[in-house]
């Protein structure tokens, strides 16, 4: 346990990430007592206002604070950016230990649903989605997970494919287990780094794809501070206000930096020790 | 009496790791000389891979030669530059390993590989085809024109080995340095290779080191045996003398432990312990603990590397008139 | 089926159906019209290449690999009739080459060793004085059992593997290249274990392995097999030291000699590779690369000559070509 806290330590990519996406949660989980004000709250006299001490980053067009928006925002950012990363690992991973264990036919039909659904452009099968659905965050959450889950099914399919053939497996059989309790105890067990990893990896392309369908205007509708909405109105005032557009652009940065450069870390702290 | 064609001298290698500083390789000292089949043996983690890279400079980071010579030809391969060194390997040091797949560049032919280096020599194209051609049909390759233009994942791991051989043939080497190069093949595709390095070595007078945890293939092609056991180099002899009269206790051990015999006709010797951690040093013989004839000199004291009889060194203090029983 | 005999098959055969590049069905015949028998407490030896079907065999009696035509009888039970499939997995266990992929790298060696146990209904508390008596009796040290595999070293990954395999008390154990991974010294401790395992609980072993000095020390009969059938078999000694088989004795000559001395042995060195089991020859399996092949080797695939005290060989000119 030691020598995996050393290595934590050492790793300084981790180390950075964690912190950067640290604070994010930090900010989304107790946004109520860091920002000055509500998210909604508008003071019209002080439209498009400059930076100031009452309002750290300016006001946008109703004299709504930008500091308090963005950081009400993080909620929706990690909100619909997780969930949208658990839905597609639920339907990925499922989908990928299916076809690899029990192939043939089985493997046959999801390699070709998975292969069709990787093949559409994924912002135009989203934007579809949402559009069939509705705008919300949640529904940005499924179109999200419906675009992405390929990658999961794919990489977990064929890790299977692997597992499935080691002694133990084969021992498993002989002395009774049933498939089942093959796939449950033996092979999800040794899945585990794997899918921490594609998690990790999916979360802040799942934070991007949510601000994109945000400017977008698909994702939650005013006055919900989604960051990606936020942005994309404040292009109009660019040349008055540029803190509207800069402030959210600024925090997205910041959040999939943090969960990427996290995300590598974790995958070198994983990877090593998968070898042991 | 032959020259040596490799001659080394005190050869250590150390890694350094999280856990300490591994000895791989202390102090081992050994010679090859022309025509001569020497092969070093010893079980997992003896070390002899290592020495072997050692010996052809590619030991990387964490690992690193910390003393010792290295004489070839002449010059101490330990001193040469990058360039140099490069340049030894692969025209006057050949090496062979275990995986032949892993040497081969799958995208391009095999006739492409073998005049590749020639090429490189600046020798003219016809040449170096015709060149590989010949050699082709030393390592008794049917159907040669066909093999010059096949990919390596379209021959047989046999085949493969006998062309790897052949890659190395090519450039007439004194030495050839084979690393377990039989382990992935089947017995039957084994004998044969073994069949043709014994030929070619006479063929072609040139030294070769086996490293092996085979003592079938070293009994079957060794001339001069070196075992080896957690790093240091415990004994050396021809082969004969190995097998009949060996004279360190794990050697004898080992001998014992063969699968001579029938299960009727007894059971078999075993080696009670296991190998220490190399990481931690210990004052005394890297045996002492497993050794049923440790004396407590042994556990104080390394004992040295002495000839206990012409051409037979071993390192032991019960040459030094402790009790040898049998 | 006689008292004497544990596993019985007869004319056993392995069909795996392949797409021929030209189009058209074509069958791997992996195991080709095989008859086999184990007795009570005897250790028969499998030897083989690779591709000779031993393996595949193996994984039959096992019950992992259904066979194409006929089935093998353990105990006088069809190992393929799903009603004896309860008391079938209770007979038989198995160790496997790789000592490293043979243990769930997320599972404790006790969870390993408890899994057969709790699934063929034991209760925790049998299973664990079970647990520690099968693992002293392995020589597996009880500080061991809550380790993960890779904790462990190569030769006490397989002692666990066979703790694990005579978790049941098997009748039959099939042991499939289980020390080939491990060194000499290693070795030489665990085929003794074994020996000792098998006195202790009367267990038959079907041990596969293309060492032949291995499967001198452990076996009472030997079976030959190359490209799915058998070529020759008996009496371990007998065919060891009169083998009439050309095959046999081209492995014997290559299997590097004990000794330096047998360098200079009579070789028959084998040329060329074992030929597609999609387009097995028509007579012999092995006229292709048989120095001693008449015209009818390759016409006529040779019946069992029976040479008497069980040693059988599957050659035209058994008994009568001079090595």
């Amino acid at each position: 346990m030691k020598e995996k806290l050393k290595a934590i330590a050492k790793n300084r990519m981790f180390l950075v990430g964690f912190l950067l996406f640290f604070t994010v949660v930090v900010v989304a989980i107790f946004a109520p007592y860091i920002a000055p004000h509500t998210y909604d709250e508008q003071n019209l006299a002080m439209k498009l206002a400059a930076p100031s001490a009452e309002y750290p980053f300016g006001t946008d067009q109703y004299g709504r604070c930008i500091f308090s928006r963005v950081i009400f925002g993080s909620r929706i950012a990690l909100n619909v950016g997780l969930t949208a990363v658990i839905i597609e690992t639920l339907i990925g991973v499922t989908l990928g230990i299916l076809a690899g264990y029990y192939g043939k036919a089985v493997d046959k039909v999801i390699l070709f649903v998975t292969d069709a659904t990787w093949s559409i452009p994924p912002i135009v099968l989203a934007m579809a989605i949402v559009l069939m659905l509705g705008p919300s965050s949640q529904n940005v959450a499924i179109s999200i997970a419906v675009v992405s889950w390929a990658q999961f099914t794919k990489i977990v399919r064929a890790k299977v494919q692997s597992l499935k053939n080691l002694s133990y497996i084969e021992a498993a059989r002989i002395y009774g287990e049933s498939d089942t309790n093959i796939i449950l105890r033996y092979i999800l067990p040794n899945l585990t780094s794997t899918i921490v990893i594609l998690a990790t990896l999916a979360l802040p392309s799942a934070i991007l794809s949510t601000t994109s369908m945000g400017f977008l205007g698909l994702g939650a509708q005013q006055p919900q501070p989604d960051w990606g909405m936020i942005l994309s109105e404040g292009i109009k005032y660019i040349g008055k206000a540029p803190w509207i557009s800069i402030v959210p652009g600024l925090a997205i940065v910041w959040t999939v930096l943090g969960f990427n450069l996290a995300g590598e870390g974790v995958k070198e702290l994983l990877d090593p020790r998968l070898k042991v | 009496m032959e020259e040596k064609v490799l001659d080394v001298k005190n050869l250590s290698i150390d890694f350094h790791t999280s856990r300490g500083c591994v000895k791989a390789v202390d102090r081992v000292s050994f010679d090859v000389k022309r025509g001569e089949v020497f092969a070093l043996v010893g079980e997992s983690g003896c070390g002899k891979s290592t020495t072997a890279m050692g010996i052809m400079q590619l030991i990387r980071s964490p690992g690193i030669i910390s003393g010792g010579e290295v004489v070839f030809d002449g010059r101490d391969l330990l001193k040469l530059s990058r360039e140099e060194m490069t340049g030894v390997r692969g025209r006057d040091i050949g090496m062979i390993f275990q995986n032949p797949l892993d040497s081969l560049n799958p995208v391009y032919t095999i006739g492409a590989q073998m005049t590749e280096g020639l090429l490189v020599e600046k020798m003219d194209k016809k040449q170096a085809w015709q060149v590989a051609r010949d050699m082709l049909r030393d390592v008794k390759i049917s159907d040669v024109e066909q093999r010059m233009k096949s990919f390596p994942h379209e021959i047989s791991g046999g085949m493969r080995q006998r062309v790897m051989i052949g890659m190395m043939l090519c450039r007439n080497p004194k030495l050839l340095i084979a690393d377990e190069p039989t382990t992935a093949l089947d017995v039957t595709i084994q004998a044969g290779i073994i069949e043709l390095m014994n030929e070619l070595r006479r063929k072609f007078n040139s030294a070769v080191l086996i490293i092996t945890h085979d003592f079938g293939i070293v009994a079957d092609i060794a001339d001069r045996v070196g075992v080896m056991y957690a790093g240091n180099l415990i004994e050396t002899a021809d082969v004969m003398t190995i097998f009949d009269r060996p004279r360190h206790p794990y050697t004898r051990l080992l001998m014992k432990a063969l699968p001579t015999i029938t299960k009727d006709e007894g059971r078999l010797e075993t080696i009670k312990g296991t190998v220490p951690n190399l990481a931690e040093e210990r004052p005394g013989c890297n045996f002492a603990d497993r050794c049923p004839y440790a004396m407590q000199k042994c556990r104080e004291q390394k004992p040295e590397w002495k000839e206990c009889e012409p051409g037979h060194f071993c390192a032991c203090f019960l040459e030094e008139g402790g009790t040898a029983r049998e | 089926m006689s008292d004497e005999i544990l596993v019985k098959t007869e004319h056993l055969k392995k069909y795996f159906p392949v797409r021929k590049s030209g189009g058209g069905k074509a069958f791997v015949k992996a195991v080709d019209d095989v008859t086999l028998e184990i007795g009570r407490g005897e250790t028969v030896g499998l030897v083989g290449e690779s591709g000779s079907g031993k393996t595949t065999i193996a994984k039959m009696i096992l019950g992992l690999l259904p066979p194409t035509e006929n089935t093998i009888y353990i105990d006088g039970k069809n190992v393929w009739d799903r009603k004896n499939t309860k008391e079938i997995r209770k007979k038989v266990g198995a160790v496997f080459q790789d000592p490293a992929s043979s243990l769930n790298p997320r599972s404790t060696v006790y969870r390993s060793l408890e899994r057969p146990l709790l699934i063929n209904g034991c209760s925790k508390g049998e299973a664990e004085t079970l647990i520690r008596e099968t693992a002293a009796k392995v020589n597996l040290g009880k500080e061991l059992l809550e380790r993960f595999p890779y904790e462990l070293s190569g030769g006490q990954q397989q002692r666990v593997s066979i703790a694990r395999a005579i978790m049941l008390r098997p009748r039959l154990l099939v042991l499939d290249e289980p020390t080939s991974a491990l060194d000499v010294s290693v070795q030489a401790q665990t085929l003794n274990e074994l020996l000792n395992l098998q006195q202790e609980y009367g267990m038959s072993y079907l041990f596969i392995t293309h060492n032949l000095s291995v499967v001198r020390y452990m076996s009472d009969r030997i079976c030959v097999m190359y490209g799915g059938k058998v070529m020759e078999s008996g009496k371990m000694a007998d065919v060891y030291e009169n083998c009439v088989h050309p095959y046999t004795f081209g492995l014997m000559s290559s299997v590097p000699p004990l000794h330096p001395r047998q360098r200079d042995r009579k070789k028959y060195l084998l040329t060329g590779d074992m030929p597609s089991l999609i387009d097995a020859p028509e007579g012999c399996r092995f006229c292709t690369r048989c120095k001693f092949r008449q015209p009818v080797c390759e016409s006529q695939e040779p019946a069992m000559k029976d040479m008497g005290d069980g040693h059988f060989a599957a050659c035209h000119f058994a008994g009568e070509i001079e090595f």
